[in-house]
């Protein structure tokens, strides 16, 4: 029961994160190699408005998304917009920023332990095992944030030019789709979503400055597993990759439990290169 | 208002150092079918994509109804009544041909008219009716141009441009096409921009005709009258 709820939390908070790296993958067919710092950079926001500003940490964790919202509008403007067919470049400006955003975290953070205060107290009974309520909280809170972004992809117009963009950028522009304002409201909400993962991670193990670079590895298995172009995929292979990374600590001593995951994702990807569910696929 | 739908005056387009377009301009008259030809390279397609700011324009002005839109944006020039059926389709392969359909209404907030429009193009092409949950990048080209055709008019567009509708169809399919594009300008007034390495599908639907040759127009004049002109003779009938 506990290796359950453990992989739903793990899974559904990789699902978060991944799913503006996906986003940008998809529709502007480049990546954001610096999605895990944001990530991260949400965490350390959040962690400083409640330490220092005394803020509540659900208060917090909101402003730490709408900041990280105004972030994905910046970085839209002057890095994705203006460097699209230039894909080194994104790369050099994703790498600065990323160093950039780990060394801040550094001098901050030194060799202190930092938690963001837990998003839920005590214990519920299920089915006779006890689960702490913060994991519940998580849950839920990353479940229904993911509704909301299945539903806004699958069911609205906003969700339906995001397609577009991401099939046809001509065929779209050329439909009256505002592709600029369109790339622009998806990265707010994609590292939006990052940074509410990262607050929930760093109530859930805490905060490093290098708690970026280990969910930008997982982001990037998940994305190519899941294969290009497909929303549900990552959902399949977010729980799979939170279930390897349950499973495989409990049994490993120390680096191992991290490495075989890993391992077997390397695997998959030789029989299966394209990943699983893309559109190769679903034709 | 001017009588003419789309003016295009002194059109200049360069790729970097090297230019696509030299000079070239062209009037559409209300209604009116017009058509381009010319050879690959000819600078047909940077015409239109520079007309609907797709690519950038070195010089020269466009006027659609009287309106300088040289410097708008793509979708403002969608939304005041361009739509343009590019070459290639550039559908929305993943997606059914229902969403492709009302994408290509985006501009749009009259249901109504939304909802009529579709109905007209599934009467023009009834086949996509049938295929309304079929992904459009599972059909087959003539299909797939339908489409094309079928989404650039839910956009109501007042001049719709088509770019090589033609392109890797069978002749039965392209007699198809050109008498869709006669029965669309009929029925609702639509004027027609076409751009054809087709001479004889521009011929057979156009009334007006412009020939370019290596980003310049070389020869202009009704079709007939184009029909029998030496230097486009040259250049496509091998006379």
């Amino acid at each position: 029961m506990n290796i359950l709820i453990n992989t739903l939390v793990l899974g559904i908070m990789y699902i978060l994160a991944s799913l503006g790296f996906a986003f940008i993958f998809n529709m502007l067919g480049t990546i954001n190699l610096a999605h895990g710092a944001l990530y991260m950079v949400g965490a350390y926001l959040c962690y400083y408005l409640c330490a220092m500003a005394g803020v509540n940490q659900w208060i917090a964790m909101v402003i730490a998304a709408i900041v990280l919202a105004g972030v994905g509008l910046l970085l839209e403007k002057v890095m994705f917009r203006p460097f699209l067919t230039n894909f080194d470049r994104i790369v050099m400006i994703s790498v600065g920023l990323i160093t950039i955003g780990q060394t801040i975290a550094n001098i901050l953070t030194g060799n202190k332990a930092m938690v963001i205060p837990s998003y839920g107290s005590g214990l519920t009974k299920i089915a006779g095992t006890s689960i702490s309520n913060e994991r519940l909280v998580t849950f839920g809170v990353g479940l229904v944030l993911l509704l909301a972004a299945l539903y806004i992809v699958n069911y609205t117009a906003l969700g339906r030019q995001m397609e577009a963009v991401s099939q046809d950028r001509l065929g779209a522009a050329l439909q009256g789709i505002n592709i600029n304002r369109v790339s622009a409201i998806v990265c707010a909400i994609g590292i939006a979503l990052a940074a509410v993962a990262g607050c929930f991670m760093g109530a859930y193990l805490g905060l490093s400055s290098n708690m970026g670079d280990t969910m930008n590895l997982r982001i990037l298995m998940l994305v190519m597993l899941a294969g290009a172009g497909s929303m549900n995929g990552i959902l399949i292979t977010g729980t799979v990759m939170g279930f390897l990374d349950t499973i495989f600590p409990l049994y490993f001593a120390g680096n191992a439990g991290s490495a075989i995951p890993i391992a077997i994702v390397v695997v998959l990807l030789l029989i299966k290169p394209e990943g699983f569910f893309g559109h190769e696929l679903k034709m | 208002m001017s009588e003419n739908i789309l003016e295009i005056k002194n059109l200049k387009v360069m790729f970097g150092k090297s230019i696509a377009i030299h000079d070239i301009s062209l009037k559409v008259p209300k209604g009116g079918i017009v058509t381009v030809i010319g050879s690959n390279g000819a600078g047909k397609s940077t015409t239109l994509n520079a007309m609907m700011s797709i690519v950038k324009k070195t010089a020269g002005t466009v006027f659609f109804n009287g309106e300088d839109i040289t410097n708008e944006p793509t979708q403002n020039i969608v939304q005041k009544g361009i739509a343009l059926a590019p070459e290639g389709r550039h559908l929305f392969p993943y997606l059914t041909v229902q969403k492709n359909l009302i994408l290509g209404a985006t501009q749009r907030k009259d249901k109504d008219g939304i909802a009529r429009d579709m109905e007209f193009v599934f009467e023009l092409f009834p086949i996509l009716k049938d295929r309304l949950k079929q992904k459009a990048g599972t059909m087959s080209g003539g299909q797939q141009q339908m489409l094309a055709i079928a989404r650039a008019l839910m956009a109501d567009p007042k001049l719709l441009c088509l770019d090589e509708p033609s392109l890797g169809l069978a002749p039965v399919v392209i007699d198809d096409i050109g008498e869709k594009i006669r029965e669309i300008n009929k029925t609702r007034g639509t004027s027609i921009l076409l751009v054809e390495q087709n001479v004889h599908l521009a011929f057979g639907t156009a009334q007006y005709c412009y020939a370019l040759q290596v980003g310049n127009v070389v020869a202009e004049g009704t079709t007939e009258a184009i029909r029998s002109d030496d230097v486009v003779k040259r250049a496509y009938f091998g006379g």
